[in-house]
């Protein structure tokens, strides 16, 4: 041990005394070093004084916010985005035969300048594995699922939003309406496009979801403000 | 006083060593006020004001120093504190008007937290992590800073310089972006978003209905992805540089304008635009 | 007869199988025993609390692997432990940046309230941040040296070397 009786102990073999962590032989060496001196007793009482007060420390605080809401509409983005990425490996095996026929033909930057349909019609003609309908009704499940977990968000989130909004200036609740009604506009658009499209496009489903996602973001947002 | 009210009040103070003045009666209307404390170069300071605007600029001194003309209202509220490792400054907002504009000066290392309403907010020559929160003011920093972060849902944010990250986030106001970052995220729901950017190794837009302008150097591997309902994306590079670029949009129109260039290789940068109605246009950097 | 542990287990199917009642009991009985944790350790309110709200995130992702062998409280723990000391080591703030950033520390009719245990929350609050999350496993939550060296992947030496200068931080701040 680093000490003897005229050297002092070390911080660290203090506090092991103090804690009762010290074997007897070492314990024994300190009680005799504290017998004869009066700076080390009055450190083990100050740091015993000290230990005393952090362990009463209340082992409860509360947050003062609810956090719960926080917690759902997590777990609610984080399901979607795995989704989103499981859809878009279903889709990587077509897009790409597609685009290796593009970097066939054109030199510099290969572009896939392709709308939906006819990006089906290339997975078709290049004879791509795993038919279309298959890897349409697995995403479109989870595009379904996805939408209704941000719809169901969204609805909580308002009622949120319509508690919180005495807190906010007629601005701030102004601005954050401008902001939900740009949003809303882009989902009737998008939502009637794909009622009219029966393939039902996996980038407008896309789309769909990112936009449903913002209107959940800024609705947290604005309640955070 | 009761356990409860004892913990509200220990956490209420963490980190504040400032005189606090709520009972400062002074008798003249307009008061100055230019304090210092001491602040660790590598601390962390944050600023609160909902009645004003808040500029930062970084200096070489290891404290901290605000220099402010409150009227008497926001001289009430205002509360200031350092003692080192951190240290805060805030004037909270009772519901009825007064003003406060902040000048702050922090060493340059410093990671800076600022909250405003509605005024700007300036950064300047700082290095550490900036985060602003604004509900609808301007943001403008120009720097070369650790991280940045910035958000405000009606104002225009505006970032200069360089970082190795770069996140910003509005509303109906616009993003621009100009400088050098490997990582680089803006989101926004109508407002325009415009990027002038250097090294990007990975870039994030996503808009609803805001157009999108960028032109950017990517490095050899860089991923560009962008995402909006109706915006317009205008997306350049360098006439030199290879890229495998796979636009799309349901309804937009699709243009590729990219002169003849080098066949790209493996490895080579990838940009995915994904449109509902904004028309999108790829085309060589002027 | 049912065991408390055959309760809680019962309580995590639940949970996992998308009970939101069963979830709100879980919260009302552990969310100031998180929060406490998350706050002394991060140091900060609004870090904390959005540090509590990754815990709950984690816990009910992973619920479905709680097999009752310890309290749930327990496990709970042990989670929002490693969500403090992960956001610790990679500092991705960014990831929270939704949670409430409102800050109470500015309201001079509670910072005029004085007091040990107020004194005491500040001093921690001060310490740097590796030594400080040290000292709360230790000194407040009650873990051994050898666990908390576990915990934070660092060595025995260094954890025993690392809280006993953070105690005396402490205690020179309180001091002042």
């Amino acid at each position: 041990m680093s000490m003897d009786r005229q050297q002092h102990p070390t911080d660290t073999t203090i506090d092991a005394y103090v804690e009762e962590l010290l074997a007897d032989a070492e314990r024994s060496l300190v009680d005799a070093h504290l017998r004869e001196c009066a700076s080390c007793r009055g450190e083990v009482a100050r740091q015993r004084e000290l230990l005393a007060e952090l362990r009463a420390l209340p082992r409860r605080l509360e947050p003062g916010i609810d956090l719960r809401p926080g917690v759902r509409g997590e777990l609610a983005r984080r399901a979607h985005a795995r989704r989103r990425r499981a859809a878009l490996r279903a889709l990587r095996v077509p897009l790409a035969a597609a685009a290796v026929l593009l970097i066939a033909i054109t030199a510099g930057v290969t572009a896939l300048l392709l709308s939906e349909r006819r990006a089906a019609e290339f997975a078709t003609t290049e004879g791509a594995p795993s038919p279309p309908t298959d890897r349409g009704a697995v995403s479109l499940a989870d595009f379904r699922d996805s939408r209704s977990d941000y719809v169901r968000t969204a609805q909580e989130l308002s009622i949120a939003l319509e508690r919180h909004r005495a807190l906010l200036s007629p601005e701030t609740v102004e601005l954050v309406e401008e902001n939900l009604r740009t949003i809303d506009r882009a989902l009737r658009e998008a939502d009637q496009a794909l009622r009219e499209d029966s393939v039902a496009s996996p980038v407008l489903r896309e789309l769909i979801l990112a936009t449903h996602q913002k209107k959940v973001e800024v609705l947290r947002w604005a309640i955070s403000l | 006083m009761g356990d409860l009210a004892v913990r509200r009040a220990a956490l209420g103070v963490v980190l504040i060593t400032g005189a606090l003045f709520a009972s400062a009666t002074p008798a003249r209307a307009q008061h100055h006020v230019d304090r210092t404390a001491q602040l660790d170069r590598d601390g962390e300071f944050r600023i609160w004001n909902m009645i004003g605007s808040v500029r930062v600029t970084g200096w070489d001194v290891d404290s901290v120093r605000v220099v402010a003309y409150l009227d008497e209202r926001a001289y009430r509220r205002f509360g200031f504190g350092a003692d080192g490792a951190a240290g805060k400054i805030g004037i909270d907002s009772d519901g009825r008007t007064g003003r406060a504009d902040l000048l702050v000066y922090v060493p340059r290392g410093a990671t800076v937290w600022v909250k405003t309403l509605s005024a700007p907010v300036v950064i300047t020559a700082l290095a550490g992590s900036i985060d602003v929160y604004s509900v609808s003011g301007d943001v403008h920093i120009e720097t070369a800073a650790r991280s940045v972060y910035a958000e405000s849902m009606g104002g225009d944010i505006r970032v200069v310089g360089s970082s190795p990250t770069v996140r910003l986030r509005s509303g109906s106001g616009a993003l621009d972006f100009t400088g050098s970052t490997l990582d680089l995220s803006l989101a926004s729901v109508g407002g325009a978003v415009t990027v002038r950017a250097a090294g990007l190794r990975r870039a994030v837009v996503e808009t609803v209905g805001g157009d999108v302008r960028m032109d950017a150097r990517l490095e050899g591997d860089a991923s560009v992805e962008v995402l909006t309902h109706d915006g317009d994306v205008e997306l350049a590079l360098p006439a030199a540089s290879s890229a495998r670029a796979a636009l799309r949009s349901v309804t937009g129109s699709v243009r590729n304008a990219r002169g003849p260039g080098a066949e790209p290789g493996r490895g080579a940068a990838s940009i995915e635009v994904r449109t509902f109605s904004g028309g999108i246009l790829l085309r060589d950097s002027p | 007869m049912t065991s408390t542990h055959e309760i809680e287990a019962e309580t995590a199917r639940r949970i996992a199988a998308g009970d939101d009642a069963a979830f709100d009991r879980l919260y009302g009985e552990n969310v100031e025993r998180v929060y406490a944790v998350c706050l002394r350790m991060a140091g900060d309110v609004p870090r904390a609390r959005a540090l509590t709200q990754e815990a709950f995130v984690r816990a009910w992702e992973r619920m479905d692997s709680f097999r009752g062998e310890s309290r749930i409280s327990t496990w709970l723990h042990r989670i929002a432990v490693n969500v403090v000391l992960e956001s610790g080591r990679s500092r991705r703030r960014r990831e929270h940046r939704f949670a409430a950033d409102e800050d109470t520390a500015l309201h001079p009719a509670r910072a005029s309230d004085p007091g040990l245990r107020l004194d005491l929350e500040r001093a921690i609050a001060g310490l740097p941040p590796g030594a400080r999350r040290m000292l709360v496993l230790r000194d407040v939550e009650g873990h051994s040296y050898e666990e908390v060296a576990e915990l934070t992947g660092a060595a025995l030496g260094t954890v025993k070397s690392q809280i006993s200068r953070a105690r005396r931080l402490v205690r020179e701040a309180l001091e002042r």
